[in-house]
């Protein structure tokens, strides 16, 4: 199986998580989920080399049922700490999964992770190189990571409240596959918020065997 | 943490207890005085933070302006903390929210932390020589004041509590940052050391202590008529839930 989608280092169109979720059993009913990410023309824009650039940007599928549970990538999803820089510094997992936090620094540096968002507030202590140690983020949202040592550390995790979500490319494009039938929300959430998120319905068919295509338009309003 | 009292009579026993620092209320209101700390890890000595202990980056610039990925927390130093007293009884009755002014500036470092209260009406001027267009998508605070010319003026009302990023569309960092407290007694002490809070209604509060990025903390208040009362709270991220 293989691991949790991790941004910042490469972005990709799918994520590692999705493909991984998408087994042979559930190949035939499983949808696709695809489109554009873009950020809507201001008044007195002259065209659209003018555009700013897309923010980090995630886009997931919230299920509208309650309850629903869905498969975890099996591994726990790691992130390091040399150079007193969280790498990935920011990561994207599915709520129920584990993330663990080597010290991997070269030099005998230690470091601590904590976080004080709410619902995943945690402190890790401070620890040595070639330790690590876990957190299982059970509650969807934004974890902001500190290290308590050192000024300029600080990573996000960003918990999905589901494993189908993606990253769009330099392009905008995103792709989300092996998404189960039923209803979903379509949501943005943005590293450093620039613009409003949105929030599109969308339904994935047991018969859907195309993918569903749907772009996204940012704006500030 | 520490509660002390003193009545604005009593100057020997204010002097004594530390309050001859702050301002004297208006009659019938409270001056509440909060001493600010924060706190490192337990086991992280407090020399470490700016001594060589190789084990945190030691042989690192460390200094207030470093940009090395291994400059230390600077608890002794620590700035932006907000400090707000939430009301808790009927006769802790709020007071009309004061007004903020804001300069709009564009930055490469993320610029001061402004504090406000819920219901307050904040004046943002463009101090830039060229127009920028001022907006924030921040929870419970969104809004959008369009092209701001240079040295033009517009308003905005904080609305939520929380931290509010003032937005540029050509610029990547906020061009400020306010945090709205529900309280209209609010201030925000830039380095630890003592921040007063004025003309407080008497009655029982919660104090609370707020930065950016490390625990906050909270401790019960009570505000007498014409009487100093003072208060110590802490930041660290001892306060947070250890995992083994």
């Amino acid at each position: 199986m293989a691991g949790p989608c991790l941004l910042g280092a490469a972005a990709g169109v799918a994520c590692g998580a999705l493909q991984a979720l998408a087994g042979a059993s559930r190949e035939a009913s499983a949808g696709m989920v695809a489109g554009t990410v873009s950020i809507a023309a201001q008044a007195g824009q002259a065209d659209s080399s003018q555009a700013p650039k897309l923010p980090e940007i995630v886009v997931y599928l919230e299920p509208v049922a309650e309850g629903v549970t869905f498969e975890l990538p099996s591994e726990p999803a790691r992130v390091g700490q040399r150079g007193a820089k969280f790498n990935p510094a920011t990561l994207v997992i599915a709520a129920g999964q584990r993330v663990e936090f080597l010290n991997d620094e070269i030099d005998p540096i230690e470091h601590n992770v904590f976080s004080e968002s709410p619902g995943n507030s945690f402190n890790l202590g401070l620890f040595p190189p070639g330790e690590s140690r876990g957190v299982v983020f059970e509650r969807p949202g934004t974890v902001r990571l500190y290290c308590s040592i050192h000024r300029y550390m600080d990573g996000v995790v960003f918990v999905a409240p589901t494993p189908f979500f993606a990253q769009p490319d330099a392009n905008g494009r995103y792709e989300i596959k092996g998404v189960p039938p039923g209803q979903y929300l379509l949501k943005t959430w943005q590293k450093r918020p620039r613009y409003k998120d949105q929030s599109i319905p969308v339904t994935i068919d047991a018969a859907d065997a195309e993918s569903k295509s749907i772009n996204v338009e940012l704006s500030r309003t | 943490m520490r509660v002390l009292l003193c009545t604005t009579a009593s100057v020997l026993a204010g002097l004594l207890a530390g309050c001859h620092a702050a301002p004297a209320p208006s009659p019938g209101l409270a001056t509440v005085v909060v001493d600010v700390s924060a706190r490192p890890h337990e086991r992280v000595k407090p020399r470490r933070e700016s001594g060589s202990d190789p084990l945190y980056g030691g042989g690192y610039d460390s200094s207030p302006g470093s940009r090395s990925a291994y400059a230390r927390v600077r608890y002794t130093a620590l700035e932006d903390v907000v400090i707000w007293l939430a009301p808790q009884s009927a006769d802790a009755a709020e007071k009309r929210a004061d007004a903020v002014e804001i300069e709009l500036r564009r930055s490469k470092s993320e610029p001061p932390l402004v504090a406000a209260s819920c219901g307050a009406t904040v004046r943002m001027r463009n101090a830039s020589e060229t127009p920028m267009v001022v907006y924030s998508v921040s929870e419970g605070n969104a809004f959008d004041l369009g092209s701001l010319a240079p040295g033009e003026v517009a308003t905005w009302t904080a609305r939520a509590p929380g931290l509010v990023e003032v937005l540029d569309e050509s610029q990547e960092l906020p061009i400020a940052r306010v945090f709205v407290a529900p309280s209209c007694w609010v201030a925000v002490c830039r380095a630890p050391g003592r921040v007063a809070l004025r003309d407080v209604v008497p009655g029982q509060y919660r104090l609370h202590a707020w930065h950016p990025r490390l625990p906050g903390a909270e401790l019960p208040l009570t505000a007498e008529p014409d009487s100093l009362s003072s208060a110590d709270i802490w930041l660290g991220v001892d306060r947070l839930p250890h995992l083994p």
